[in-house]
């Protein structure tokens, strides 16, 4: 479930086409996924789910399963976590 | 003086120091230059003749400057490309400078190579290509490329009026257009920056700017110049690894744009404290840098010296400011001009204005281009009397320091890449549905520091836009800096009298619909 909503995420707000998604896409792996569309997109995963990541954690985040886990992370434990 | 003799002097005097690092290798100054000569030897063994072009699209990386300084030494002229390029950008390039070469990372080559005539040879450094490569254009490893001839350098007949790179350049009308720069260009604005940074052989700078741009690539040059190191990335995406790099790399010095550091003071600061705190200084360039960013800034890291600059491609730097030794009086200054460089106002009637005095920023001096590559003749409406016409607004104060308050040009300017809205609204106006179309920068939008590209669209009559069919066919046919951040519908857009979009009204228009942030 989350995984599913991640790539609708990365999709809509890197503006790529599903098809271009993998669960191991990474940052800077793509012209549409640079600095701006990482901190874009970082933003519009903390909207969707509620959350705020925490700067040490947002700074490890660079792949769609990074993405994946840090979600689980946080809405598994509350937010943030402790 | 010739400017790959940065790299020949440098291997003499600083031979075992490291000159350039990436993630995953690295080069002293005696081996990057023993690399540039081989590459410089399997060029003319290919063929490459005094001032022929080689073609580069290279990310960040020792690839690049071996590439590059390679170009060099085979007195041939560099033409460094965005590794990101679209491909119609780039085959306009190629067949506009005759290339005969080009020398390009594996994911670019394949992206690249089907629009490329089978003339062109294509060297391939780094990567692997995401599929085969087509047959019909013959390449070649960089590796076995340069164990074609031994090595040596081929500058017989360059001389420092000789064009060593072209730069390209959104044009006026959208088309990319190439700055020339010669040897002499480059090494009288390294002069001048390198005295006024005050660079040492203890320098290391992390560089994250695009090579390919005059700003990333002069802070390589600079410290090479001088004996410091590079470590060289591509961009803040992946920004744990670039505060870490700093850290790790020693970094003395973190050149950035306004837009970057936008980004780390406001999600990173914490980070950026601790892993800059040997951070000597940093040059942050490429759009103006808000004065709340300067102090939050040197609040966070009150030993770094915060300078900003002012320039052009076809200027290189013109002036430059320390605004931690200016003070906050200064801190929407751009600064003094630069060592040989020469600025002033010029008002319309073409005559010099005093301080105080608002008019056209003119700069005159050694670094001036002498043309755009095979159009001198498009150069020449900006430089008059010997002075080039930058189409910025500005004006100098009683001591010299410039002060810019906007642009004669329709260029937004995104992150330090200069955009031109009809390329944007050439693309719009292409799609079915869309009667007419309005692009314009504005400030504040998707929480970034700067401008960001809005467009703004209307609907012909009956027609339902497909906002998410538009997007799309912006992302598949301009460069990702290109791509609006959001896409407005309106029922008309603000036009003059003689049918020109009013673009300040409509970046009013589009700011007061859009939901905006304070920069920093």
């Amino acid at each position: 479930m989350i995984e599913e909503t991640i790539k609708t995420l990365v999709c809509q707000t890197l503006k790529i086409r599903p098809e271009v998604y993998t669960e191991d896409l990474g940052a800077g792996d793509i012209p549409e996924w640079d600095s701006l569309g990482h901190m874009n997109l970082l933003m519009a995963v903390e909207k969707h789910f509620g959350i705020a990541f925490d700067v040490g954690d947002s700074i490890e985040i660079e792949t769609t399963g990074d993405l994946v886990d840090m979600v689980r992370k946080y809405t598994a434990t509350g937010t943030p976590p402790a | 003086m010739l400017l790959p003799q940065i790299l020949l002097d440098g291997a003499e005097r600083f031979g075992p120091r490291l000159a350039v690092q990436d993630s995953t290798t690295e080069a002293s100054y005696a081996t990057l230059l023993h690399e540039a000569l081989s590459i410089a030897a399997g060029l003319r063994a290919s063929g490459l003749a005094r001032g022929d072009r080689v073609v580069l699209v290279l990310p960040n990386g020792v690839d690049f400057v071996r590439a590059h300084f390679g170009v060099l030494l085979a007195g041939g002229v560099s033409v460094p490309l965005d590794a990101t390029i679209v491909t119609a950008n780039a085959r306009h390039i190629v067949d506009a400078t005759g290339a005969r070469l080009l020398l390009g990372h594996a994911t670019a080559v394949a992206r690249l190579l089907p629009a490329l005539n089978s003339s062109t040879r294509v060297i391939v450094a780094g990567g692997d290509p995401p599929a085969p490569l087509p047959p019909h254009v013959p390449t070649i490893g960089l590796a076995e490329f340069q164990t074609l001839a031994e090595p040596r350098s081929f500058l017989d007949g360059v001389r420092p009026d000789s064009v060593a790179a072209i730069m390209f350049t959104t044009g006026s009308t959208g088309v990319p257009k190439g700055v020339c720069l010669t040897h002499a260009n480059v090494l009288a604005a390294l002069r001048n920056i390198c005295s006024y940074v005050g660079y040492t052989a203890a320098d290391r700078e992390v560089v994250v700017l695009p090579l390919s741009h005059n700003f990333g690539l002069g802070h390589l040059y600079c410290n090479l110049l001088n004996g410091g190191a590079v470590f060289t990335a591509n961009g803040l995406t992946r920004v744990g690894r670039v505060l870490e790099a700093i850290e790790r790399f020693g970094a003395t010095g973190f050149p950035g744009t306004p837009l970057g550091y936008g980004m780390l003071l406001d999600k990173y600061a914490p980070v950026l404290a601790t892993r800059g705190r040997n951070l000597r200084f940093a040059v942050i360039n490429s759009a103006p840098l808000p004065p709340e960013c300067t102090a939050q800034l040197q609040a966070l890291l009150p030993q770094l010296d915060i300078m900003v600059y002012y320039g052009l491609t076809e200027a290189s730097r013109a002036t430059f400011l320390s605004l931690t030794r200016a003070g906050p009086k200064y801190f929407r200054s751009v600064g003094r001009a630069l060592g040989s460089s020469e600025v002033a106002i010029r008002l319309e009637d073409g005559s010099f204005a005093a301080p105080e005095t608002s008019g056209e920023v003119v700069i005159r001096g050694p670094t001036i281009t002498p043309g755009y590559w095979k159009g001198p003749a498009a150069l020449e409406p900006a430089l008059r009397d010997g002075w080039l016409h930058s189409g910025d607004l500005g004006y100098l104060d009683s001591t010299g320091h410039l002060f810019l308050t906007g642009r004669l040009k329709d260029v937004i300017n995104v992150g330090g890449y200069k955009v031109n809205p009809g390329e944007i609204e050439a693309v719009l106006l292409g799609e079915p549905g869309i009667a007419d179309a309005g692009v314009a920068g504005v400030e504040g939008v998707a929480g970034i520091t700067g401008e960001a590209v809005v467009a703004a669209v209307v609907a012909a009559p009956g027609v339902t836009l497909d906002l998410a069919a538009i997007e799309t066919r912006c992302v598949e046919s301009l460069e990702k800096y290109k791509v609006p951040s959001r896409l407005v519908v309106l029922p008309s857009l603000p036009r003059s009298e003689t049918g020109k979009v009013l673009r300040t009204e409509l970046a009013r228009q589009l700011a007061a619909r859009l939901v905006s942030r304070p920069p920093c």
